[in-house]
């Protein structure tokens, strides 16, 4: 199952990656593409600038023929015009190159070429306007000097415009090369998705398979769980009412034909008497454990431990006078839990303690109280270290029992003793095991077999280690 | 003079001849009159169908009930009981095997004078019947 997250975990972060790549390089590409229509712009008006450089020393060249011509002073007006837009031609030239110094350059030759040709051609009209004839070598230069102009102007388009195509050229194989990259990519990502999708929806259909079980398996257990609850009704009336009989049928005629009946007869009604009584108390035990399992309809409420404690030392009373004990109760803290509950816990503790006293000792018994912090628990291994715990030790000095015990004698059933030498179900550990893990706690066991046993309980206390 | 009898709810019949050995080895001189459920305990006290002679079936002393009873149970027989201006008074004791904490509140609620729990051993009813005989006719003065 990890397996398969991990999967889905990589080729979801690989799609997301991708498709970021992809942004990014989409908004890149249109960055690029506003610079590329920029530059291109900037060439397209530096031919047109050009071409009107052209047509306006075209303009020039004509008026000037025209003046040698008719040698009428107002036909030179197109050349004075001449000379002011090729200045501001050329200005709008220089914007247009911005920055570009080696642009700039040849912008100031052709500029250059325009003052020479300027002051050549108005060298002419002097001539014209003092001689009335033309120097023919400055005339010539003039000439020359249009060609020249002419040339530069025309190279200088011309490689404006060679630079244009250029660039076209380039943009379209980029942008072919982007195209395909980012399809390339696109489908990358969509396969990604799709097998992330894939495994998903395989997780997905497992859960749900899965959920599903789950599901039939609580509705299941709920209704075990309730027949359950009607085998513990049954048993603890239809099975205890019969055995009750016996017991009282048994017992009245030991009474009753007291006279009548061998000493035999009188064992047996006894044996007969015990037998059920033994099978009385077994039920009425795995009632009582049956009811912490199905533990859900029982209150929980702020209960005193030493009021439930001195209220189980009152029910054993007769058998605290009978085995002389001695009991000391330390005061017990206030907790949340089912009364019913924490009775039986202290029940079965005093009472066993109590049952497996030393025959030509005392029973001594001591219930002590402290708060302890979880890290400081070392014998429970799934104790919370940061959290405060009550603990209540039972300490009597009973018989004991091996330590290697210990945690067997929590199991239903288990007992370490003949039924002959100690009456019991085996149920009351496992009671108290069952009560203290119902309230979120602990308990466990030492002993030293002829020197006494220490019950110790761990309940959680509301608050945490500081 | 005679005695004013004693009414004894019990389904069982077992039980009803082990409580009769109790009284009878105890003793105790009063007529007892059974019912089988919870019908028959009304009937009698409201001298209806079988029981309609008052005279020869006269009030009880005290009720003896048990709780788990066919068609009527004793709970809804506490409850019938007391609602009867004339039952208000009658002692109810219920006899019964629960202990369970919702019964005794229950009972109690509904208006019990006591709850006893119904003994194992003949020995333990002979000691219940006694009890009952000494404190609700030897101590306690019961309504007239």
């Amino acid at each position: 199952m990890y397996n398969s997250l991990r999967n889905v975990v990589i080729s979801f972060s690989a799609s997301i990656l991708l498709v970021a790549g992809l942004s990014f390089s989409a908004y890149q590409e249109a960055n690029n593409a506003t610079d590329y229509a920029e530059s291109e712009e900037t060439k397209r008006k530096i031919v047109e600038q050009t071409r009107s450089l052209t047509q306006v020393l075209d303009e020039m060249d004509n008026a000037l023929l025209m003046f040698f011509v008719t040698k009428q002073k107002n036909t030179l007006i197109n050349f004075d015009a001449g000379t002011q837009k090729r200045i501001s031609i050329a200005q709008e030239l220089h914007k247009s190159a911005k920055d570009d110094s080696a642009l700039n350059e040849k912008i100031k030759a052709i500029e250059r070429d325009f003052d020479r040709k300027e002051m050549l051609a108005r060298g002419n009209i002097s001539d014209i306007q003092s001689k009335h004839q033309l120097d023919s070598l400055v005339f010539h230069q003039s000439v020359e000097q249009s060609r020249i102009l002419y040339k530069t102007l025309y190279l200088f388009k011309k490689k404006q415009e060679q630079l244009l195509g250029e660039d076209a050229k380039r943009k379209g194989e980029h942008e072919k090369n982007i195209r395909s990259k980012m399809l390339m990519w696109a489908i990358v990502t969509v396969l990604l998705l799709a097998i992330s999708f894939g495994l998903v929806f395989v997780e997905l259909r497992k859960r749900i398979t899965f959920q599903n079980e789950l599901e039939k398996t609580i509705e299941e257990l709920k209704r075990s769980n309730s027949e359950l609850e009607q085998f513990a009704y049954v048993a603890s009336h239809d099975i205890q009412e019969p055995l009750r009989k016996i017991r009282a049928f048994s017992d009245m005629l030991l009474l009753r034909q007291r006279q009548n009946l061998t000493d035999d007869g009188k064992a047996t009604l006894q044996k007969i008497a015990l037998s059920a009584e033994r099978l009385q108390n077994l039920i009425r035990d795995l009632l009582a454990f049956s009811r912490l399992v199905n533990a859900n309809n029982q209150v929980v409420e702020n209960l005193s431990l030493t009021e439930v404690v001195q209220e189980v030392l009152k029910d054993l009373s007769m058998l605290v006078l009978e085995k002389k004990a001695v009991v000391n109760l330390d005061t017990l803290p206030q907790i949340n839990g089912v009364k019913y509950q924490f009775h039986q816990l202290f029940l079965n503790l005093i009472s066993n303690a109590l049952k497996f006293h030393q025959k030509n000792e005392v029973p001594h018994i001591s219930i002590k109280y402290t708060v302890k912090p979880g890290n400081l628990i070392a014998s429970i291994p799934d104790i919370k270290t940061n959290q405060l715990y009550h603990e209540i030790a039972i300490i009597d000095n009973g018989i004991g029992f091996e330590q290697e015990y210990a945690e067997k004698i929590f199991m239903i059933f288990q007992r370490l003793h003949a039924r002959t030498e100690f009456e019991g179900t085996g149920i009351g550990l496992a009671i108290c095991k069952r009560v203290v893990t119902n309230h979120q706690g602990h308990i466990k066991a030492e002993s030293v077999p002829n020197h006494g046993t220490t019950f110790t309980i761990y309940l959680p206390t509301n608050r945490k280690e500081e | 003079m005679k005695k004013v009898p004693i009414l004894i709810a019990e389904d069982d019949e077992d039980d009803r001849f082990l409580i009769q050995a109790a009284f009878e080895d105890c003793g105790i001189a009063h007529p007892l009159v059974f019912a089988r459920d919870g019908i028959e305990v009304m009937q009698y006290l409201l001298n209806q169908g079988a029981f309609a002679n008052k005279e020869a079936y006269p009030r009880p002393a005290l009720v003896l009930l048990d709780l788990n009873m066919p068609k009527k149970d004793g709970r809804e027989t506490i409850k019938e009981i007391r609602n009867q201006e004339a039952l208000k008074t009658l002692p109810i004791i219920v006899l019964s095997t629960s202990n369970a904490p919702q019964d005794l509140k229950i009972c109690y609620e509904s208006g019990a004078n006591c709850f006893i729990n119904k003994p194992s051993s003949f020995e333990g009813l002979l000691d219940t019947v006694k009890g009952i005989y000494d404190f609700w006719f030897r101590l306690a003065l019961l309504p007239r």
